[in-house]
């Protein structure tokens, strides 16, 4: 793999030498010649921040009283009731209000534009978004929608206001999910994972359940195939070992590793998904989907595959089905009503009562729909669905579902320091989001 | 053809025809991982059981194992820890038939086996249950010229997708009546082909019936559409209203042994006795008024009488919804909500109410390819029952329990449809014991 870098390296230096053909994108101040694996942003040496607060809700292990959150370089090192003080830090006093997680964008499209749709440089006007406008845009295992990820939109400043710290960006048809922070930065900077969630569209029908079946089956022999080269490297490795192995003549040097053919890659993303490492995002078009999605898992039982299915108001018709093999669902932050009747119905509650866990979408996948997403969970709370669920569900479950939950979605040390400060408990109607920080900055403040 | 060549093309034509098909297997009862099962069994117990097969049996029982009937009588045992309904007052029938279709049952665009696409949970499935039909009929597309598609039976198993496909393909549709020459031409070639493949296959049979091994035939491709008509004895389904169409079709059924249903048979009562003598079986909406054409020289139109007079030819006659419609509008709700009404109006026109129950459970099965699993309550057939606070047909009865596959499946108590409306219903007296 170094070589690998090294070469890469190597064709971006020369690229600044060659003559320049298109006129170059405009420098960014901080961007780096060679490219970087996507890692935390470099954030110049700042004062510690303290947060102090009557409650802190930390999305992933309940309510603490009276403690306080310490910050340093962007993430959080610290959450309690007896955190240490650091002489120079700064203090923000939440007094009798609440802190929260920022939420976590669980599956979106905000921003990305209609399938397909490509940002490109147009000379005298900058960035544009281009194209697109149907079909959902390329798709397949090796296509990642965080290609498609511009920072630095109107939109995303709103989402900042409303408490959104995290989108997880979805393909418009199959593809493989990016998780990015909503913190200022580069494209390259905020991009928190490139393979988060391996995204497959499945409805009741013939061909979907062929095309899911092909799926899991090649990626059980790409698994078998990985596993049968790495034997037979330590093997190999075995035999080079001197004093062990046949003859007194030296083992030729193993050849040099080439870099990743698009085979290589598709390969890569099939094994891990084979291993449990990236979750198989299934979104359905309706209960009577995952109906007959369940026997088709059956011939995959005692395999390592994660699934995640989401769908619509009707998913908790197969609650059950969901908790027996225990796959947790995303559904819409959204009531509904008993068919053929005026009843009133909450299938999150159903759904969370048959034991599975939930992660929530806003009510609609743009800015209104983001900004009225706290009070249509308080709607849900209401009605019945327990808070904590209610909470998690906007922040800690979809971190976990895509493979960033060492990263964000909670208030705990070693995660982003991504915090909302809220004027008393998030779901009352009257409280007001006082200051949203992302990264352990400060993106939104109240006048 | 010779006494011995016709009794062997019966015995391969009866051999092809127990290997048609595979049903789908019944959804098993869960249980601990390697322990068999428990059987899960419902009994209902002392109603007035209308078996359609076998007569009315009073305060009996009828009781259910793993979705199939198991045991009917009368003072029967109910096994330990059996789910019991108490039908004392009430009525048992088995679950109506609905032999037209209304695209219930499926999820989203079709293509495809109907197996693919079934949605347990569609809402639409209410209404028919609260009506009492506990099986559909489904189209599954396809095939436009004279070899149509193929069709399904499904049960209205809300929530349970293994319980629902009964049979695919149960039938297939034949475009008859609306073909051109030119395909008439070659339907005929076509199936003359078949009936040639046919007759091979039990020249050989014969043959190896005298110990000579002989090469098996393989049918050309003129003759493979048309196997499973003529090999298989498919039901071969017809939409024909007129009796011009009606009589052209039959036609075509003698020559090649065809087994006919026709969908729609507005006018069949008027040929009647050229319908028996092809056997064929009619589906027929007495509801549908229509006067006689007077430009016509003979009876056109249709009327409530038409069961009566199909069956007075001897023709067997299965009533159908009058509209494929899903509502609560009109008279009792159109379609799907009072089939149990239009059995009643083929009373009216003639038919007694024995058969007329027969024409919306046994007969309309049979139209649909599927009495050997529904239409009755005989011991092993499927669990599709219906339990009446009142007669079967008589017009102020509601269903209160509909069971599907051995499950209940929709409870007029726990239902929101009846729930602003009176009760309603009446029971039908019952005479003390020993009368």
């Amino acid at each position: 793999m170094r070589l690998a870098w090294l070469a890469a390296g190597l064709v971006a230096i020369l690229a600044g030498f060659a003559p320049a053909q298109d006129p170059p994108p405009v420098p960014k101040p901080d961007e780096k010649p060679a490219e970087k694996p996507a890692a935390a942003p470099e954030t110049a040496a700042k004062k510690p921040l303290l947060v102090k607060a009557a409650r802190i809700e930390t999305g992933s292990r309940g309510t603490i009283f009276g403690g306080a959150i310490l910050v340093t370089d962007g993430k959080i090192t610290a959450v309690g009731t007896d955190v240490k003080v650091p002489p120079n830090a700064e203090v923000i006093e939440a007094g009798d209000g609440v802190v929260m997680p920022a939420l976590f964008a669980t599956a979106t499209r905000i921003g990305l534009g209609g399938g397909g749709g490509r940002w490109v440089d147009i000379p005298g006007l900058g960035r544009v978004l281009m194209g697109g406008g149907g079909g959902g845009g390329p798709s397949g295992p090796h296509v990642q929608v965080a290609d498609d990820w511009e920072p630095g939109q109107a939109v995303h400043r709103r989402l900042r206001a409303a408490g959104i710290g995290v989108l997880g960006l979805q393909p418009g048809s199959s593809g493989q999910s990016g998780v990015v922070a909503l913190a200022p930065g580069t494209p390259a900077g905020t991009v928190v994972s490139r393979s988060a969630a391996l995204v497959v569209r499945f409805s009741a029908d013939a061909g979907s359940k062929s095309g899911l079946k092909q799926l899991l089956t090649d990626a059980g022999k790409a698994l078998e195939e990985a596993e049968k080269k790495e034997r037979e490297k330590k093997a190999e490795a075995k035999a080079a070992v001197p004093g062990v192995g046949p003859g007194p003549s030296p083992p030729p040097a193993p050849p040099p590793e080439a870099p990743p053919t698009a085979d290589d890659k598709r390969k890569a993303v099939l094994v891990a998904l084979a291993k449990g490492e990236l979750t198989c995002w299934i979104v359905v078009d309706s209960a009577a989907a995952v109906a007959h999605l369940d026997p088709l898992l059956d011939g995959f039982t005692g395999k390592k595959f994660r699934f995640a299915v989401q769908g619509g108001a009707d998913l908790h018709q197969v609650g059950a089905l969901l908790a027996k093999r225990k796959i947790p669902a995303i559904v819409p932050t959204a009531l509904a009503t008993v068919p053929m009747s005026t009843l009133l119905d909450n299938p999150a509650a159903t759904l969370a009562r048959a034991g599975v866990e939930l992660a929530f979408l806003p009510p609609n996948d743009d800015v209104n729909g983001f900004e009225a997403w706290r009070d249509a969970l308080a709607q849900l709370v209401r009605a019945g669905l327990p808070r904590d669920v209610a909470l998690r569900g906007c922040t800690s479950v979809p971190a976990t579902l895509l493979g960033v939950d060492k990263l964000v979605g909670a208030i705990e040390a070693g995660r982003e320091a991504n915090l909302v400060v809220c004027t008393g408990d998030p779901f009352e109607a009257t409280t007001r989001i006082r200051r949203v920080i992302l990264r352990g900055e400060t993106v939104h403040d109240e006048p | 053809m010779s006494r011995r060549v016709g009794f062997v093309l019966g015995l391969v034509i009866a051999l092809a025809s127990a290997s048609v098909g595979q049903d789908p297997a019944p959804a098993p009862a869960p249980g601990k991982p390697g322990e068999k099962p428990k059987p899960k069994v419902l009994a209902l117990v002392g109603g007035d059981v209308h078996t359609v097969s076998r007569g009315l049996l009073r305060r009996a029982t009828v009781i259910a194992t793993d979705g199939k009937l198991t045991a009917i009588g009368v003072g029967l045992t109910v096994p330990e820890g059996a789910e019991t309904i108490d039908c004392a007052g009430k009525h048992v029938c088995p679950g109506f038939v609905a032999a037209t279709s209304f695209g219930i049952g499926i999820a989203g665009g079709r293509g495809g086996k109907v197996g693919d696409s079934l949605d347990p949970f569609d809402s639409d499935m209410d209404l028919p249950l609260a009506g009492g039909i506990t099986a559909v009929h489904v189209s599954a597309g396809g095939g436009g010229g004279v070899i149509g598609g193929e069709t399904a039976v499904i049960h209205l198993a809300k929530g349970d997708l293994a319980d629902m496909l009964v049979r695919e393909p149960a039938a297939q549709y034949l475009g008859w009546p609306n073909a051109s020459a030119t395909d008439r031409q070659a339907a005929r070639e076509g199936l003359e082909a078949a009936r040639e493949h046919v007759k091979k296959l039990a020249e050989v049979e014969a043959a190896k019936a005298r110990g000579e091994k002989p090469q098996p035939p393989q049918p050309d491709g003129k003759a493979r559409p048309w196997l499973p008509f003529v090999q298989d004895r498919r039901l071969a389904r017809v939409r024909a209203s007129s009796a011009g169409d009606l009589i052209a079709t039959c036609e075509l059924a003698e020559a090649f042994g065809l087994r006919v249903v026709f969908e729609d048979a507005t006018e069949a009562w008027s040929v009647a006795d050229r319908l028996a003598r092809a056997g064929a079986l009619c589906l027929v909406s007495p509801r549908d008024v229509t006067p006689s054409d007077p430009d016509l020289a003979r009876d056109s139109g249709s009327h409530p009488r038409a069961p009566a007079i199909l069956r007075d030819a001897g023709v067997k006659v299965a009533v159908v919804p009058g509209d494929a419609g899903v509502d609560t509008g009109g008279i009792a709700g159109q379609g799907v909500q009072s089939l149990a009404v239009d059995a009643a109006l083929a009373v009216r026109g003639g038919l007694t109410d024995d058969e007329a129950l027969r024409a919306i459970t046994l007969d309309a099965a049979r139209a649909l390819g599927v009495d050997d699993r529904l239409g009755s309550l005989d011991v092993g057939k499927d669990a599709d029952c219906l339990v009446l606070d009142g007669a079967p047909l008589d017009y102020r009865s509601y269903v209160t329990h509909a069971i599907v596959a051995g499950k209940v499946r929709y409870e007029k108590a726990k239902h929101t449809l009846y729930g602003g409306t009176s009760a309603g219903g009446a029971s039908t007296p019952t005479p003390a014991p020993g009368k």
